[in-house]
């Protein structure tokens, strides 16, 4: 199964002959002859440890430039972007979720949450629009359940379930057209795993976000538009290692 | 704004670490300004003990030596000088003034002088203050004693209270001279010189407290008060004199004329030329403490550095998730350095701080042991130099964990091997 | 970066100065007198051109004496005289000008020197007689030029005032009311 192409106007994601390598001589980690993501839409991605998931997001993210190819996020050729605009593009339109330890420890769980307003006038300004950015933040926190006192406490004291929870609201804070989610389901039991997802695709359906969930996790699978295995649309497989 | 406010809570939450951190460079801090500030009103208090007067002289010793126990009452003579010399001396055509002076004894620690009535006209300090009379009057009388402002504060002494000499410069004698005591007749104002714990009495005091002592040790019958006041009381030898001169331009050759006085081996010292000798002497010793407060204040900032490295290794998720929500490198960068500076800004100014607490305390405590009146001032233009040295040397430290951190975020980007 | 930098090096030579002054007593601006006017002097130039310090020991053998023979102590003294009432020149009296020399402090408050006399040689050694009146000058300064303490060299700037005739009030011989003391280069 290929990744496919789409009409540049429709698409939130399109990667074209990728080819990225971490070091000089080192063989590539991630060659991706054609991937595209519709805006709006919710892909699963499948892929184990060394499939080159962590590099490919690095990639969606901005973090890294390929050494061949193109890579389009939301219209944006981020192949050509420098460093400094790749990190503003990644501030205003992105939302991160990591597998775990998603939070600053010494910020409290509402500071953690409007996190993204520090380094982004946009998110700061899409925010606003909405009224006062500690009320939407709270309102994010209490769809998600967790309202009440839980925002004013420090983020240390929440369980792995709350934080991932925290990190989904942060993500998701002043709607940013991209949404990563990079195995967020992994550290948490099986009873909290549906719970949280479907959480997740209700307010990403509710802005119109675009959404990359990457897990192995194939029960949850049925859940997204679409499921792509990344070793399928790899081609430097399951033998690259990350460095 | 958003990278202080980080840094703030980051340090909040590493509070006890932090707060060692702000102690040591808070102490250090206070230790060099400290020292600085001793050593300038070290200076200024010995600066302003004397004024006006041209020469010192005595009998042959060291400049220093003479300068030392003949104003700051530091100290013993060795020998005396005759009062012949001293008259003839006196009589010296570029001599405008003279006074005499007579050390050696005290009273429950604090040094009698005894002078004459010119002392209180002639004696400056300061920039040409006069001495002045807080209550009372010169002595006049040959068992009159003027006190110096400290020694009446401390020992509680008033006009007309009775004190007893005793022999040598101890707190407590053995030998007391008892059968003749002084009557207080005066009280100095404060001056802040060592003025203030000098007992005064007239030449011819001194001279009956010794009556019958030639043999060194205590006489067996004591004359009474009103039989010395009717004997010939002229000293034999006086400790040192004090000389004012018509013009000051002939300042080398009488100096030179008494260091060569045919009759008697004399040094006739140049106050200000004496003072610059001791601080030389003292200028090796304060630039050792100088530079080794300095080294303090480095170890101090080592400190910092280290805590502010160790640390480092556990914050790369920290780091990797700023990133993830859009911080740039250079704002880690940025994040890490102004720990540094924050961490240094809070120890200089809890220096600041102990520095006044500590002057303040000390304060009445260094005056009572050494004369030595320090002043407290606002911090001079030097020592904000020297704090700001400080700061920006934290800064600049701050600049390695800084690149570090700047390092991993870059290669860790947003996963980080934990 | 640069700038930092250049901060840094000023901050650092200013810390290690020997100026301790606050800036809070600035010396009120002296209405403007031309410094640049003085004139430069030589330390020859206040001698008269007819008097010779070295002619009072003509004639008296000295050479041949030992520094402790009694006669020496008595010789040194009539020249001591003699150089005591060395001549100034008259016409230098009131002139600005601007004269350097060694000094030795006389009056001062531990960081600053403001009365002193200025020597034109280095040190004082019991062999060598100190110098004769005219050869010396007496300066008072109010501002208390960073003079640091013994036998510093200087600049002074002032006016100078030359005295022939010892009175009550003034001593025959230099002075010079220092409007500016600076080290010497």
């Amino acid at each position: 199964m290929t990744g496919g192409t789409l009409p540049a106007a429709h698409a939130a994601i399109q990667l074209a002959e990728v080819q990225f390598r971490w070091q000089a001589r080192t063989p590539l980690v991630v060659d991706i002859p054609q991937l595209a993501v519709a805006a709006g839409e919710r892909l699963f991605l499948r892929g184990p440890s060394g499939s080159g998931k962590s590099t490919l997001l690095a990639l969606l993210g901005g973090v890294v430039t390929p050494q061949h190819g193109t890579v389009e996020v939301l219209g944006q050729p981020l192949h050509r972007l420098g460093g400094a605009r790749r990190d503003a593009f990644r501030a205003d339109y992105i939302g991160y979720i990591f597998q775990m330890f998603n939070l600053i420890p010494y910020l409290s769980v509402l500071d953690n949450v409007l996190l993204p307003c520090r380094f982004s006038r946009r998110r700061a300004e899409r925010v606003a629009a909405r009224g006062d950015a500690h009320a939407e933040a709270r309102r994010l926190l209490e769809r998600l359940g967790l309202g009440g006192a839980l925002p004013a406490r420090a983020a240390t004291e929440l369980s792995v379930g709350q934080q991932q929870r925290v990190a989904a609201a942060r993500a998701l804070l002043g709607g940013p057209e991209l949404i990563i989610a990079d195995e967020p389901t992994s550290a948490l039991d099986a009873d909290h795993r549906a719970a949280f997802v479907e959480l997740l695709l209700a307010e990403c359906a509710a802005l119109g976000s675009t959404l990359v969930f990457v897990s192995h996790d194939r029960a949850l699978e049925p859940l997204f538009h679409r499921a792509l295995c990344l070793t399928e649309l790899n081609r430097a497989g399951t033998a690259a290692a990350q460095p | 704004m958003t990278i202080l406010s980080l840094t703030l809570r980051s340090l909040l939450n590493r509070r006890y670490t932090a707060l060692l951190t702000i102690v040591a460079i808070a102490l250090s801090t206070a230790l060099l300004l400290g020292v600085e500030r001793l050593r300038v009103e070290a200076r200024a208090g010995f600066a302003h003990t004397i004024s006006g007067t041209d020469l010192v002289v005595g009998a042959r010793s060291g400049q220093v030596q003479l300068l030392l126990y003949a104003i700051f009452r530091l100290g013993n003579p060795t020998s005396n000088m005759r009062w012949d010399s001293y008259r003839d001396i006196a009589r010296h055509p570029a001599v405008a003034w003279s006074v005499p002076l007579m050390l050696g004894d005290a009273h429950r620690g604090f040094r009698v002088l005894g002078t004459t009535p010119e002392y209180f006209t002639h004696y400056r300090y300061g920039r040409g203050r006069t001495l002045e009379f807080a209550a009372g009057r010169p002595f006049a009388d040959v068992f009159d004693a003027v006190l110096g402002a400290d020694v009446a504060r401390q020992l509680g002494y008033a006009l007309g209270h009775d004190l007893v000499i005793s022999h040598g410069t101890g707190a407590v004698s053995f030998v007391q001279h008892d059968a003749l005591p002084f009557r207080v007749v005066g009280i100095l104002a404060q001056t802040g010189t060592p003025v203030d714990r000098t007992i005064h009495v007239g030449l011819a005091g001194i001279e009956a407290v010794h009556l019958g002592w030639e043999g060194g040790a205590a006489p067996r019958h004591a004359p009474t008060a009103a039989a010395v006041r009717a004997m010939e009381l002229t000293p034999q030898a006086i400790s040192a004199a004090l000389l004012g001169l018509e013009s000051r331009l002939a300042l080398f050759g009488l100096q030179r004329e008494i260091q060569d006085y045919a009759r008697e081996p004399l040094t006739a010292v140049i106050p200000g030329v004496a003072l610059q000798e001791l601080w030389d002497l003292m200028g090796v010793a304060e630039r050792a403490l100088l530079a080794i407060s300095a080294c303090v204040v480095g170890v101090g900032l080592l400190g910092m550095l280290t805590a502010i490295l160790s640390g480092l290794n556990e914050r790369r998720r920290e780091m990797a998730i700023l990133r993830a929500v859009g911080a740039r490198p250079l704002q880690v960068f940025a994040l890490l350095m102004s720990e540094a500076l924050l961490l240094a800004l809070l120890g200089t100014t809890l220096g600041v701080l102990l520095l006044y607490g500590a002057l303040w305390l000390g304060r009445p405590l260094i005056e009572a042991q050494w004369g030595l009146y320090l002043a407290i001032g606002p911090l001079a233009l030097r020592e904000w130099a020297v704090l700001a040295l400080i700061l920006g040397t934290a800064t600049l430290m701050g600049a390695v964990p800084g690149y570090r951190a700047y390092r991993y975020s870059l290669a860790d980007g947003l996963t980080v091997r934990v | 970066m640069k700038a930092l930098l250049l901060l840094f090096t000023a901050l650092l030579l200013l810390a290690c100065s020997d100026d301790t002054t606050t800036p809070a007593a600035l010396p009120p601006q002296q209405p403007a007198v031309d410094l640049s006017h003085a004139l430069k002097l030589e330390w020859y130039e206040l001698v008269p051109q007819d008097w010779q310090p070295e002619a009072a020991f003509d004639g008296l053998g000295l050479e041949s004496m030992e520094d402790d023979d009694p006669r020496v102590q008595e010789m040194m003294a009539r020249v001591r005289k003699e150089w005591d009432q060395a001549p100034v020149i008259a016409a230098l009296d009131g002139l600005l000008v601007k004269l350097p020399g060694f000094v030795v402090p006389l009056e001062g408050d531990g960081r600053s020197v403001d009365t002193f006399i200025l020597v034109p040689y280095y040190g004082a050694c019991v062999h060598v007689p100190p110098p004769p009146a005219n050869q010396t000058v007496y300066v008072t300064s109010k501002e208390g030029g960073q003079v640091r303490g013994l036998f510093d060299t200087v600049w002074v700037i002032g006016k100078l005032r030359a005295v022939a005739q010892s009175t009550p009030m003034a001593q025959a011989g230099y002075t010079i009311e220092a409007l500016r003391v600076e080290p010497f280069e």
